[in-house]
């Protein structure tokens, strides 16, 4: 069977030879998409988006990342990241979207598709919500029956967390299916399109180092995925 | 259609989190896509013939060395010179990716360029070799970024495109040695180092150079960055007022730079013939 292409965005970077803007990927993303028979490429160049949604079958949203060779280069970094990153990935969602294929979104990548679809993020709840959800504490969610992640894993699950923002408006035709115990938005799916997000790394539980530990394997999750991708 | 060109980029892991990455230059894809190719790049190494069925040619970018043991050499541990250990960087799992690759495109008679370390993984491919480090080695100064001439041979691609002699950029503390079967030296910098190779019949050439950086503020951010250390400034609270509103719904800060109108820069030299390679056959 023909693999799908699946199409992967970047977090911004400055490289090692130049410290000149480019464009960086974690590996555990490529190879959960690899390990569920996906091929993942990199697209690089925003004028040629149209090109790459052509080619693709999915496309899938990373959360935060950046690389910088001299830690002085932190605020060129951000800068990077919250223009040209923020940019780049708002064109390519759209284009993507119009095209009906499936969407996948981790961490800021699930905050990416509720803010394209009209909803908004509280930034920093940590300090007023006063529970941690960041630097990778462990937690349990509780799942909406039928869900496509109640189907995927059950009710409740263990998870990771690393996030600073939180879904504050909800985007136009989403639902929440899986919440953590104080109520923080863990699961989004659209409600007409194969469009899904998670708060949690799904990406970083599967391997032989699995995070959390006591989560389920997320392969189940990659693949239903990718098989998503080859149906459309 | 236009022509797919599948880049590599490097391969590297996070100093803090120690998570494996890879990682992209901008202005290499902006380069290829400048002269009419659509720009990716390969993210998984055991893909290659999925990598090497979908795209029409391959482009070897820059970065680390070539482990030693790839060329039948002995890893250069400690500078003979001054006893010290090296410092150099090399990555096995990119150089089982770029080597795959090219073996690959080779296989599926696709173009191939290299450029700095590509030009150095196309010619140990062809079982040539590499010298580990030009102070230590040779004892010349070939140093990161200073521009120098180069001279290109009579009749080569290289002297069609770019004329007997002209100036490059440098950016490399290792050398081609000995060259690699059917590929051919077409261009040498003064003090004998080799700065291009070409292939006798195949549509396969590198450059020790990195053209990519033409028409970009690349060697400009690289002066700066290299040296400037970013002032702690205290920010302008209506500045962070806009920036905590962008980010709340994740659009670009207004008034930063994005790529939404970017100039690709057209007219290089050595990005066009690549490209032509594919589009034309021409060699």
């Amino acid at each position: 069977m023909k693999k799908p292409i699946i199409l992967i965005m970047w977090g911004s970077c400055l490289d090692n030879a130049f410290t000149s803007h480019g464009m960086m990927l974690t590996k555990a993303y490529s190879a959960a998409i690899t390990a569920a028979g996906g091929i993942p490429i990199l697209p690089l160049v925003q004028s040629q988006i149209d090109d790459y949604v052509a080619m693709a079958d999915g496309l899938l949203l990373p959360g935060a990342m950046g690389y910088i060779p001299r830690p002085e280069l932190a605020r060129t970094l951000a800068l990077e990241r919250y223009s040209r990153q923020a940019d780049f990935e708002s064109v390519l969602y759209q284009a993507f979207r119009k095209t009906g294929k499936p969407i996948l979104g981790i961490c800021a990548g699930c905050q990416k598709i509720n803010c394209e679809e009209g909803g908004n993020l509280q930034l920093d709840f940590r300090k007023t919500f006063g529970r941690e959800h960041h630097q990778g504490v462990t937690h349990t969610v509780e799942t909406l029956p039928g869900s496509w992640i109640a189907n995927l894993w059950g009710s409740h699950f263990a998870i990771n967390s690393y996030h600073g923002f939180k879904i504050a408006k909800l985007g136009d035709d989403l639902r929440i299916t899986a919440y953590s115990e104080e109520g923080i938005p863990e699961v989004i799916e659209h409600d007409t399109m194969p469009i899904y997000g998670t708060q949690f790394h799904p990406e970083r539980m599967r391997g032989d180092f699995p995070n959390p530990p006591e989560g389920p394997n997320s392969d189940p999750l990659f693949r239903s995925f990718i098989e998503m991708c080859l149906k459309k | 259609m236009k022509p797919l060109i599948l880049l590599t980029g490097e391969d590297e892991f996070d100093p803090k989190s120690h998570n494996p990455f890879h990682l992209i230059k901008r202005s290499y894809g902006n380069a290829v896509a400048a002269a009419g190719g659509v720009a990716i790049m390969a993210l998984d190494p055991r893909l290659v013939q999925e990598y090497t069925e979908m795209a029409d040619a391959l482009l070897l970018t820059g970065g680390v060395d070539v482990h030693p043991g790839r060329y039948n050499d002995i890893f250069m541990d400690f500078d003979p010179n001054s006893g010290l250990p090296t410092p150099y960087v090399n990555s096995v799992t990119r150089d089982s990716m770029d080597i795959l690759l090219c073996q690959a495109f080779l296989k599926a008679g696709k173009p191939i360029m290299g450029i700095g370390r590509g030009m150095q993984v196309i010619n140990v491919v062809f079982g040539g070799t590499l010298h580990q480090d030009i102070p230590i080695v040779l004892q010349v100064e070939h140093p990161k970024g200073v521009a120098h001439p180069i001279a290109t041979t009579e009749g080569s691609l290289m002297q069609r495109l770019l004329g007997a002699n002209t100036t490059v950029n440098s950016y490399h503390h290792q050398a081609i040695r000995t060259v690699g079967k059917g590929l051919v030296a077409t261009a040498t910098a003064p003090d004998g180092i080799i700065e291009a190779l070409e292939h006798e019949t195949l549509p396969v050439f590198g450059v020790q150079w990195h053209p990519e950086t033409f028409g970009t503020d690349d060697e400009a951010l690289r002066e700066r960055n290299l040296t400037v250390v970013e002032p702690v400034v205290i920010p302008d609270p209506a500045e962070v007022e806009r920036q905590a509103l962008a980010t709340m719904v994740k659009k670009a800060i207004p008034g930063c730079e994005t790529d939404a109108n970017v100039v690709l820069p057209v007219g290089n030299p050595i990005f066009e013939h690549f490209l032509n390679l594919v589009t034309k056959g021409a060699q």
